[in-house]
């Protein structure tokens, strides 16, 4: 029984999702899967995805378009949301720029009014999470044979990184899915291959998608709410 | 003497690249000392702090000035991040296999 609060859950919007995609000619397009998550969105806002290229300008200027976007809702929430939002946008992003072997990225934020909860939906069209730890050739021990499996090294912190002047950090998932659950009280999906990620409260799996869903490249939903909560401190999350 | 670089005249008031701290490495000559005056510098995304690392330990002459707060711990954090084994604390997430779309669908309504 789902109460009011529900329909607004990253589940439902999940759902919707793949009712969406069963509808759809999914045979060799990532786009499908983009449409069918941008129609769930339209519903709910004027907003369309944006489209990015992956240099310096074109990504410092989405961050700014989407953070304008809730400038009319959220004026005064905005000063505190800024640095995390900020944070979060600049994980996302530099992941497609660093792992995805895309050309573009699609970007999307909403503020939804009802739940009060703002909504980010990142995409690619890139080689998926799975893709990247094999083009890199790392952790292949670990790796299995599954966008399921390398969802799993991902949120647990293993490095797709093959660069010799760099932190060994891991994808950036794991630390942004703790900030957004743990420190926002948000909630965090990825869709990447015939895998999907779900990260909630009371929600934490991977779904190994069933074969006729095979999205290629990879897709980040967050939704947060638009209040940061009592005692949230942004350097917990950044070690 | 050393040559003084407004990073935020140069640009903006948020660095969100890798790529954006690679083109001022590029641009300075290992032979001159710089001064970057981080002013104004509210907000650098963890791969531009990570390069900028780079910048501060490579062979050009470099010292940071005027760090603001959140850009101090970001550098910090990255800058620990190269000294310590990385931890994989999460641990594995349960893989649930679904054959159908309706068994996708009731997982994602099963707590």
């Amino acid at each position: 029984m789902q109460n009011d609060t529900d329909i607004f859950s990253l589940e439902c919007t999940l759902s919707a999702f793949f009712d969406c995609i069963t509808k759809s000619d999914l045979t060799g397009s990532a786009y499908p899967y983009l449409d069918a998550m941008i129609s769930i969105f339209r519903g709910k806002t004027s907003h369309g995805v944006l489209p990015f290229d992956l240099d310096d300008d074109s990504t410092a200027h989405v961050i700014a378009q989407l953070k304008e976007h809730l400038q009319p809702y959220v004026p005064e929430r905005l000063k505190t949301l800024n640095m995390p939002l900020t944070y979060l946008l600049d994980e996302l992003i530099c992941n497609i720029q660093q792992h995805a072997q895309a050309d573009k990225g699609y970007a999307y934020l909403m503020y939804n009014k009802a739940a009060k909860t703002i909504e980010i939906l990142i995409a690619d069209f890139g080689i998926t999470i799975y893709g990247s730890y094999v083009a890199a050739q790392k952790h292949l021990d670990k790796l299995g044979d599954s966008d399921a499996d390398a969802l799993n090294l991902a949120q647990n912190g293993y490095s797709v990184k093959n660069l010799p002047d760099t932190e060994n950090r891991g994808y950036g998932i794991s630390s942004n899915m703790k900030m957004v659950v743990d420190g926002l009280k948000g909630e965090f999906a990825v869709l990447s291959g015939s895998a999907l990620l779900l990260q909630m409260a009371n929600n934490r799996k991977i779904l190994a998608l069933p074969p006729e869903i095979d999205f290629k490249g990879t897709m980040i939903m967050v939704r947060i709410p638009a209040e940061v909560p009592d005692g949230f401190n942004l350097y917990d999350y950044m070690s | 003497m050393k040559q003084i670089i407004n990073i935020q005249e140069q640009y903006g008031a948020e660095l969100h690249t890798r790529q954006m701290m690679e083109r001022l490495a590029a641009s300075l000559v290992p032979t001159n000392e710089y001064l970057l005056d981080m002013a104004g510098v509210a907000q650098i995304s963890r791969s531009a702090a990570d390069e900028l690392y780079n910048l501060i330990h490579s062979d050009i002459h470099v010292d940071i000035i005027n760090l603001e707060p959140f850009v101090e711990k970001m550098l910090s954090a990255v800058t620990k991040g190269r000294f310590l084994p990385r931890q994989h604390t999460a641990g594995d997430m349960p893989i649930i296999h679904c054959a159908t779309i309706g068994s996708v669908q009731r997982q994602l309504m099963a707590k």
